[in-house]
């Protein structure tokens, strides 16, 4: 090798290692102003410190594993069309790598409202996604897009229509119709909000109510997050290492989803719970529950151990049952309960309906 | 007068290497490989520039593109369907070619070398050459676009990472392959970009199997962003694709490479070159 050859490249290694420390120099320091532990999602910047509810799924790593394959193939069939995961222009299979939803702290609607308001909840997808696509899409089906800090959010407000599925002739959509429910009957139907989409990031979305989302786009290193919330951050860790995890502040999460008051009365004082998930070839499922004190969670543990006593009773008949009964786990001490086991395919192949044999017709 | 003592595969190898680097860095064929490296960076020095002056570069449907989908789409657009196959179809082919096209493999023949080493020792030389320009490239075109917009490096910098190990691999995988092509067949070059801007093309929209028998599939399985729907033939691409997980993409690259390498020196340690009078 010539002197000229060996200098050109050990010239262009130079440069390359220069972008590579640079980038990686950014990298750790984007990290650093995430502020978010090793092993939690990046995400868990846009969750504000007050949130009651979180929850991670590893989308990819979910809908590459066996269990998926195998709940796909038993709901369609061998032969059946495969589920398509696409929503407003985003596939969940392909461009979705995982996703972060919370549910931001509110004040409790009035008793008389609690069946009709859906908590409100903030999706961010990260990912790989084509705006202009998106964007297409939700203004295809009557969104609006609207600029917010150099980012766009589209808007799709609860009473806009799809202009393309209007027939001619047909009222604006805020012309009231006429009832024919009889005088002060209160409506049954939930209240629906205005949606949005906001490009976060141009890996990251955020799809919810539109103050949420101008919210995420708004929140930057100096805006405090969930990391500063210690009671949620503890249950986090001990999830991370699961591909699925949910958790959240018990008393407040079950208000704002509409968990009759009867049922929560009945229930010992909840403070924390989290449910995870690891997904593979199984899941192996835990649940944990941290109570207000010593004794509401010895009564949650003796609770538990009469169920799954139960339980065990009405498996002697089914081979199949008894296998995951043994995966059943109860543990604990002080304030925590923890509850794991384990699901199987063949324990799902027990619980679906068994398809009759397809003969062929005679000629 | 003791016979020359016969050089081991590795040594022989690292000698082909060492000769072969500067064959492939000063031949004609390198102002091709300077224009297809330089390209997106003069591209990318331009979009940088318009966006310093104020001027937003590119708009779809009405939306301006940020730096990391402009980056994304060079990416894909440039890097993954031109640079990279084009690249390894001009030199992978060149590898045996140039040798018997110059009349010159007869002396590496009398060499007391394995003549499979002679093509690994190319090859070599060819990988370090191609992502030592390509690489760098990337690296640059990355750093002037990524700012635009907004866009953060730091946030990126994974996806930048997961880039330059797909276009390395399809370096790779391509100069194989084309090595394999350049000791087969008679006119190799014709060959090659007729496997890359036929046969993958279509193989890539037709609905079956026989995209598996392609490296673009496996290669594109590999990319970190989103498909930019730019055509027709993109949309039924992505419409009919079932992308294959990493781990077996990974995989099936890795072992298209092998086999490639390995048929291209089994065809130069069996075949006899008749050199053309």
């Amino acid at each position: 090798m010539t002197n000229k050859s060996r200098y050109f490249l050990v010239g262009s290694a130079v440069i390359l290692l220069v972008g590579l420390g640079g980038g990686m120099l950014a990298y750790m320091l984007y990290q650093r102003a995430a502020g978010v532990p090793a092993g939690l999602p990046v995400e868990l910047r846009y969750v504000p410190a007050d949130a009651q509810m979180v929850a991670y799924a590893d989308v990819r790593s979910v809908m590459a594993s066996d269990m998926r394959r195998e709940l796909e193939r038993m709901t369609t069939g061998r032969r059946g069309q495969p589920p398509l995961y696409e929503f407003a222009g985003v596939d969940l299979e392909k461009d979705v790598n995982r996703v972060v939803l919370y549910m931001p702290a509110e004040p409790d609607p009035p008793a008389a409202d609690a069946d009709r308001q859906l908590p409100r909840v903030l999706l961010l997808a990260q990912g790989k996604f084509e705006q202009p696509r998106i964007e297409q899409f939700v203004t295809d089906h009557g969104g609006v897009i609207e600029d917010h800090h150099g980012k766009h959010i589209v808007i799709r407000h609860q009473d806009a229509p799809a202009p393309s599925t209007l027939p001619p002739g047909t009222p604006p959509p805020n012309t009231p119709l006429p009832s024919t429910q009889p005088p002060n009957t209160p409506p049954q139907r939930r209240v629906q909000r205005d949606m949005a989409v906001g490009f976060v990031q141009p890996d990251l979305i955020a799809i919810g109510p539109p103050e949420l989302v101008r919210q995420a786009i708004d929140a930057s290193a100096a805006t405090a997050n969930v990391t500063a919330n210690a009671d949620l951050m503890t249950l986090m860790r001990g999830e991370a290492s699961a591909n699925a995890w949910v958790v959240g502040r018990f008393d407040a999460v079950s208000r704002r989803m509409g968990l009759p008051s009867v049922v929560r009365t009945q229930m010992p004082p909840l403070r924390l719970v989290a449910a995870s998930a690891t997904i593979n070839s199984g899941v192996k499922a835990a649940i944990r529950a941290q109570t207000a004190d010593a004794a509401a969670a010895e009564q949650l543990r003796d609770v538990v151990r009469g169920a799954i006593s139960f339980a065990r009773l009405q498996a002697r008949s089914r081979p199949e049952l008894q296998d995951a009964m043994k995966t059943v786990e109860l543990s604990g001490t002080g304030t925590d309960v923890q509850l794991s086991f384990m699901v199987t395919p063949d324990l799902l192949h027990s619980f679906t309906p068994q398809r009759p044999p397809v003969t062929p017709s005679a000629p | 007068m003791n016979p020359p003592r016969r050089l081991s595969f590795l040594a022989a190898t690292l000698r082909v290497f060492d000769i072969g680097v500067g064959q492939l860095l000063w031949s004609r064929r390198t102002v091709f490989m300077a224009l297809a490296a330089g390209g997106p960076v003069l591209l990318a020095v331009v979009f940088r520039g318009l966006d310093a002056a104020g001027v937003s570069t590119i708009r779809v449907n009405g939306v301006r593109v940020g730096g990391p989908a402009m980056f994304g789409g060079m990416i894909w657009l440039l890097y993954l369907r031109f640079v990279v196959p084009v690249l390894g179809a001009f030199y992978g082919t060149a590898l045996v070619a140039d040798e018997v096209e110059d009349r010159t493999i007869t002396y590496l023949f009398t060499r007391p070398i394995a003549r499979g080493s002679i093509v690994v020792g190319k090859y070599l030389a060819y990988l370090v050459c191609t992502s030592l320009v390509v690489l760098p490239s990337v690296m640059a075109v990355y750093l002037l676009l990524t700012p635009i917009g907004g866009g953060s490096i730091g946030a990126t910098f994974p996806s930048l990472l997961k880039d330059l190990g797909l276009l390395a691999l399809g370096l790779a995988v391509y100069g194989a392959v084309f090595a394999f092509i350049g000791a087969r067949v008679p006119r190799p070059l014709v060959a090659g970009l007729v496997l890359v801007f036929g046969w993958e093309q279509v193989a890539l929209i037709v609905p079956g199997y026989l995209r598996r028998l392609t490296v673009a599939y496996y290669l594109q399985s590999l990319v970190p962003h989103a498909m930019p729907q730019d055509d027709t033939i993109t949309a039924i691409q992505s419409l009919f694709s079932e992308p294959p997980s990493v781990e077996s993409s990974v995989a099936w690259l890795f072992a298209i490479l092998v086999a490639g390498l390995w048929l291209a020196a089994r065809t130069l340690e069996t075949r006899e070159y008749v050199l053309e009078q």
